[in-house]
């Protein structure tokens, strides 16, 4: 019998609703599959981490989504089938931007998913504006770059300020709303392909799903996103196009920087770079004091409001194919407010921790943590800060070095 | 003791227990939206665990697996019980609350009563009764989970959670 097992990160409400709207109930009615309910491990560091199916731990690589579904057809390994990310807030660019990663690891592995989220609340106090439409457009790439289908259910208010509240979970939209029905329908026929073993770009041209992408990018093609709108590019580039390698090179002199003479091959024969500063307003502040607020940033508050974004800029810009690899843009991140040691203490002390510091069997007391860390590095354990940033860029500038990937 | 709850199990039996009593569960668990967020003594900004309404009580809680955990305080941060204590002692941040309220049961086809009294709770998946330090009755509900999945409320004097 199929088993569904529904990994929540923090929000077993969700969960529950899920279960209780979609496909699942009826058929666990029917004794045709058995459903579990789970929490997903709170830290990457821990045990319960090790022991996830590794595609589960592959989609977690950027992020934890608020709902992972899994399926256990009993011949298979477990594998995730669609995944659910929800706010009640219409996001500001940088709080979109915030929350990007949470859905792409999805996408990476082939996992489509649904993000509900407000459109619009113009009589809210705080926020009166439309969501950006470049979080569409950023979706919308994601979904073509990794033949993945996802969709973005609004939660509807009516009155411009309240949000529409299911009756049963109050805390959650009414299921009977069109985009939540939307996204129910998207789940059940995801739920129907995977128990029959299709593959999940197959879905890409189901009618249901073509429609619901044609809506994603009626609101996202509004107008194309140039360098100039965002801030955190300009800083570096302020005549609005990308650089060439002469021009990055010309621009690290005065920071007392060159390229590495080795370059990858790939990096070299790319021609055009794009510069990403998680500072943009860095006028009247010193340099002592833009090191201890961004280092703050990732010690307390995991990095963001900067940790997603040049994933975002990776898919809006650099993003070819579905690896990092497949770019035609290089993707630069200036952290020279930041000292190498700055980034490099978060790994030391992982290392320093490490299961493969010991060199005896009877040392290893969990063997998964183990050939974990020997299989994946520590990659899935270090800060997310840093992991999002190693795995996103090609180039970091430090205050007192270059690396390159 | 140690519970074998999350505690994300112990709000959810919470809050099946309060529906049970008639309650309508409007915040519940991870609170990503921030609903009922409301502003601490100390200035932080906290969404609570657990937010019912039976009118015209809003009930606001705040939950643990181990009860001595909500009273624990680290440098930077205020306990639950005092982040809690702090809103049954603020008229400002209730005012703040029972206008979400009435939004959020606008949100749900309701129409929201004129006024709503405010009562703050703490849920413990281990018993209250072993802490040492215990805070004054009346101000704060413990609801109480044993291992049995039973609930038990102490100090509801005023007869909060419906018999």
């Amino acid at each position: 019998m199929n088993r569904f097992l529904l990994y929540h990160h923090k929000n077993l409400r969700l969960a529950q609703y899920v279960r209780d709207y979609s496909s699942l109930l009826q058929m666990q009615a029917d004794d045709e599959c058995q459903i579990e309910i789970l929490s997903l491990p709170q830290q990457n560091k821990h045990r319960a981490f090790s022991e996830l199916p590794a595609s589960m731990r592959r989609l977690l690589f950027f992020a934890k989504p608020d709902l992972v579904i899994c399926l256990d057809d009993g011949l298979r390994p477990v594998r995730p089938i669609f995944a659910f990310e929800v706010t009640a807030h219409v996001p500001a660019r940088d709080h979109w931007m915030q929350r990007f990663p949470n859905l792409v690891g999805c996408a990476q592995e082939k996992v489509a998913g649904t993000y509900i989220i407000p459109f619009r609340m113009p009589a809210r106090a705080n926020f009166r504006a439309p969501i950006d439409s470049v979080f569409f457009l950023a979706y919308d790439r994601v979904m073509e770059i990794h033949q993945t289908p996802f969709y973005i259910a609004e939660w509807e208010t009516t009155d411009g300020r309240t949000l529409n509240r299911d009756q049963t979970y109050g805390d959650l939209p009414d299921h009977r709303s069109d985009g939540l029905a939307n996204a129910l329908r998207f789940l059940n026929l995801v739920i129907e392909s995977a128990i029959h073993g299709r593959d999940p770009s197959s879905l890409m041209g189901e009618r249901l799903i073509v429609d619901l992408r044609n809506q994603v990018r009626n609101w996202g093609y509004v107008s194309l996103p140039h360098i100039q709108e965002f801030a955190r590019l300009a800083f570096n580039m302020p005549d609005d196009r990308f650089l060439t390698l002469q021009e990055v090179s010309k621009w690290l002199r005065p920071k007392g920087l060159r390229l590495p003479a080795q370059l990858p091959d790939r990096i070299v024969k790319r021609t055009r770079n794009l510069i990403y500063v998680p500072q943009s307003s860095q006028a009247g502040e010193s340099a002592a004091s833009l090191r201890e607020t961004l280092r703050d940033r990732i010690a307390r508050r995991g990095g963001d409001p900067y940790l997603g974004q040049p994933l975002v800029f990776d898919y809006l810009f650099c993003r070819l194919g579905p690896t990092v690899h497949e770019r035609d843009t290089n993707l630069i991140i200036d952290l020279s407010v930041l000292s190498f040691s700055d980034l490099a203490r978060y790994h030391r002390e992982i290392w320093e921790n490490s299961p493969l510091r010991f060199t005896e069997f009877d040392q290893i007391d969990h063997i998964p943590q183990y050939t974990m860390y020997l299989t994946e590095g520590c990659s899935q354990v270090i800060k997310n800060f840093l992991r999002v940033y190693a795995f996103t860029a090609d180039i970091i500038v430090f205050s007192d070095g270059v690396i390159y990937f | 003791m140690k519970s074998a709850l999350s505690e994300d199990e112990v709000l959810d039996f919470a809050a099946r227990f309060l529906t049970i009593k008639g309650f309508r569960i409007l915040a519940c668990g991870a609170n990503q939206g921030g609903l009922f967020r409301f502003r601490t003594n100390a200035g932080r900004q906290k969404a609570p665990d657990l937010v019912a309404f039976l009118d015209p009580l809003l009930l606001v809680c705040e939950g643990k697996i181990r009860s001595s955990d909500l009273f624990r305080k680290s440098i930077l941060r205020e306990s639950d019980y005092e982040c809690m204590l702090g809103l049954a002692r603020s008229q400002k941040q209730q005012i703040k609350l029972e206008d979400e309220a009435q939004r959020v049961l606008r949100g749900l086809g309701l129409a929201p009563p004129n006024v709503i009294s405010i009562k703050v709770g703490l849920i413990g998946g281990t018993p209250f009764a072993s802490l040492t330090i215990l805070p004054p009755p009346n101000e704060v509900l413990f609801l109480e989970i044993d291992p049995s999945m039973n609930i038990t409320v102490h100090s509801d004097s005023e007869g909060c959670i419906p018999a």
